[in-house]
């Protein structure tokens, strides 16, 4: 598996200004990476290195283990063998240390249907700690266009809007790593593009030379977005995963990977 | 596999003493003058509820370290201390229930903490089973079932300890009587019925374990041989778990 | 369990304004958790009243049941605490089916376990707000019991005694609920396991609190021995220190 050669790539950010401070530590290290269900080995042997910042696009057809992945990696299913190391923290040891710094997008809203899109958002950022939690709501419901549903119960909500909620809901936190599975499906143009950005890259900002004198330094967020639409992924990631039948089978960068690459994928 | 070493010489010393356990209480302490041969029961329901309780308990630490560890075969330990102190539990019922109606001519008596509470635990670890496999993914049926038996294992002898307070106390106490005529081989009988069913029970503990890991493994060279998709060839239902 | 150093400035993304300079996060304590946790649950059940009408309306079900299956229906003693508490364990399993329901079919356990709040806040959460639905359900219950079912009705200076018990034994069916109700809710069938394992793990229970309550329901009123009382409270606390301990487990996966 050529994860040297991954590994070697630099992050995206080193790329686009030569003058960053040094490369931050890897957000994502597996290797050797094992999860079972029962006696079903759903993982096998996964071995990838995402360097802070960048985007992986985790491609396979259905039971790939594409979600298993992305909920390993969210500190929600223990690792069962191999290193797991996300964000500095070795895995399941350190899960609870990830908590908050890991964004998760699931196929479910995980939200609660009686309540209303608010209520939803404002309950989870409390437990998240967020610091100013009615600011923030608002920020986001702005920005997923959510404002004049706020106060609908999520049950009243169509898949779309829903799937904006859950996004907002991921974002509440300004997670460094954002785990997204399938995030644009059951949205309209408009609301995917909306989505896309608010989604999509943030650059890394280096520490001011002294407090006052600007933003705070802020670590860049890596991205890894699991998908069926393989030109979409291919656009705009930095590193390509395929998964089939829990073992990469497939590991490159979008400009080396070929159309037969994909296409065996999904045979 | 785990145990499996164990088994001949955990074996052959559990027949030892099961049978000085027969001789003693059979042959060498006297048959008492009032009681006759009813008080031979002393040598076999109170042995089988002390263990039982003790299984439950030892049920309770395995599912503990589970949680704490993480390791499947401590599900397993778990799983198979609680299945075989089921089998314990429901002997002990009926053996109880045998002596009742030898001492005091009734099967069943409220007013006898230790039937009582064993009723109690024996209602509440048959829901064990269907717990256990009521839950589909494997992983969290682990986990789920050793936070049962810790819960269950704590509440056990908080039981006995609230029935024994509600109840009239009714149960003989005929070796803690000092007005007591028993001989001193009674003692012995006693001592040694515990023993023999606590070896008893290690024994098949062991027999259980052996006998599940060892399914475990057939499916695992099953599946190595036939691919992941291989039907089993030994069910899977009965062995919970996966090492 | 200890909050992540956390990210600095929160913006919502690139698309959104750029966001000045925040506090650094407070630090979450478990008691703001719980609060958060039980102020959730009440919403809830305020916005969609499911439990709370259904513990109520089957209890009084129950009273008038009782008040026909008896014939002549009037209780009093040991009998009347055993038809009180009997009828609050069965409303309470009601309760206990419903309790980790959201967070099962709704994915709210998964969202909670992003979150750096610790297992054992949302688990007392579910036990505070178990315990405080039965309150409120005494509230009502219990001067409908009196009404319909007590001999000699409740004279006011057996009221806090009665209340004292109550409280008591509340709090034992609720953490030992939210303990069976997490368990349960793993399953599939869990409707049918909720009764099954609550109900052995609650008969010592109900067996100390009617010892506890049948002195002051008999006419002449008599006094409830200490050791009662104790027992109560051990048997809540053992409870309460059991959920603690493996809260973990029924959390995290």
């Amino acid at each position: 598996m050529s994860v040297a050669s991954v590994a070697d790539t630099p992050a995206p950010d080193a790329r686009r200004e030569p003058s960053a401070p040094p490369r931050p530590a890897p957000a994502i290290v597996l290797d050797g990476l094992v999860r079972r269900r029962g006696e079903r080995v759903v993982l096998r042997d996964v071995s990838v290195i995402v360097p802070a910042g960048a985007t992986v696009a985790l491609l396979g057809p259905n039971g790939a283990g594409k979600s298993t992945l992305l909920r390993v990696l969210a500190g929600l299913m223990r690792p069962m063998g191999g290193v797991c190391r996300v964000l500095g923290h070795e895995l399941p040891a350190g899960r609870h240390d990830l908590r908050g710094r890991v964004g998760y997008l699931a196929h479910e809203p995980m939200l609660y249907r009686d309540l209303t899109v608010r209520e939803n958002l404002t309950h989870r950022a409390r437990l998240l700690r967020v610091a100013d939690v009615p600011g923030r709501v608002r920020e986001l419901l702005e920005a997923t266009d959510l404002v004049r549903r706020a106060d609908f119960p999520v049950h009243a909500l169509s898949r779309g809007l829903t799937q904006r909620t859950t996004a907002a809901a991921t974002l509440l936190a300004d997670p460094e790593l954002l785990l997204l599975d399938e995030p644009l499906a059951n949205l309209d143009p408009s609301a995917s593009a909306r989505l896309g950005d608010l989604l999509g890259p943030r650059p890394a900002v280096p520490a001011p030379a002294s407090p006052a004198s600007g933003p705070p330094a802020r670590p860049a967020r890596t991205r890894v977005i699991a998908g069926h639409d393989p030109e979409a992924a291919l656009a705009e990631s930095d590193i390509v995963v395929g998964l089939r039948d829990g073992a990469v089978t497939l590991l490159a960068t979008p400009d080396t990977v070929t159309p037969a690459q994909v296409t065996a994928l999904y045979a | 596999m785990p145990y499996t070493r164990r088994i001949l010489p955990l074996t052959a010393v559990t027949i030892a003493i099961v049978l000085a356990w027969i001789v003693v209480s059979a042959a060498i302490v006297p048959t008492d003058a009032t009681e006759g041969l009813r008080q031979k029961l002393t040598y076999l329901h109170p042995a089988f509820a002390i263990i039982t309780l003790i299984a439950f308990v030892a049920g309770a630490f395995f599912g503990w370290q589970h949680l704490k560890h993480d390791r499947p075969i401590d599900d397993l330990r778990s799983y198979v201390a609680i299945h075989q102190a089921q089998n314990f539990c429901l002997i002990a019922l009926i053996t109880g229930g045998i002596w009742g109606r030898a001492a005091w001519g009734v099967w069943w008596d409220w007013g006898e903490p230790v039937l009582v509470t064993f009723l109690i635990i024996f209602l509440l670890y048959a829901t064990y089973q269907p717990m256990r496999f009521a839950i589909e993914d494997p992983e969290r049926q682990a986990r789920t079932a050793s936070v049962f038996a810790v819960s269950a294992g704590i509440f056990a002898p908080v039981c006995f300890g609230v029935v024994r307070l509600t109840t009239n106390l009714l149960h003989p106490q005929p070796l803690d009587d000092p007005a007591s005529n028993l001989p001193g081989t009674a003692g012995l009988a006693f001592g040694l019925s515990v023993l023999a069913l606590g070896a008893l029970f290690v024994t098949l503990w062991h027999l259980e374990i052996v006998h599940k890991s060892t399914r475990i493994r057939v499916r695992q060279l099953q599946r190595k041989v036939e691919g992941e998709d291989a039907v089993p060839v030994v069910a899977r239902a009965s062995s919970p778990v996966t090492l | 369990m200890s909050a992540p150093p956390a990210p600095d400035a929160s913006a919502p993304g690139t698309s959104a304004p750029a966001t000045q300079a925040a506090p650094p996060r407070p630090r979450g304590t478990w008691t703001a958790d719980v609060r958060a946790l039980l102020a959730l649950e009440w919403r809830r059940e305020r916005r969609a009243p499911q439990v709370l009408p259904t513990m109520v309306l089957f209890s009084i079900g129950v009273f008038v049941l009782f008040r026909f299956g008896l014939q002549d229906g009037r209780v009093d003693g040991p009998l009347a605490a055993g038809v009180l508490l009997v009828t609050t364990l069965l409303a309470a399993l009601l309760g206990i089916g419903r309790l980790w329901a959201a967070e099962e079919d709704e994915g709210g356990l998964d969202a909670f376990r992003l979150t750096p709040a610790s297992a054992s806040a949302l688990v007392a959460a579910k036990a505070l707000a178990l315990w405080s639905f039965l309150l409120v359900l005494h509230v009502v219950a219990v001067p409908a019991f009196a009404f319909l079912l007590l001999q000699d009705g409740v004279d006011a200076g057996a009221i806090p005694t009665i209340a004292g018990a109550l409280v008591l034994c509340d709090l034992g069916i609720a953490v030992t609920g939210a303990l069976v109700g997490s368990i349960a809710a793993a399953a599939r069938s869990r409707e049918l396991l909720v009764p099954l394992m609550a109900v052995p793990l609650l008969i010592p229970l109900i067996a100390l609190a009617s010892e506890a309550l049948s002195p002051v329901l008999t006419s002449p009123r008599d006094v409830v021995e200490g050791r009662w009382w104790l027992a109560l409270a051990l048997y809540d606390g053992v409870f309460l220190l059991v959920s603690w301990a493996v809260s973990d487990g029924i959390v995290e996966d």
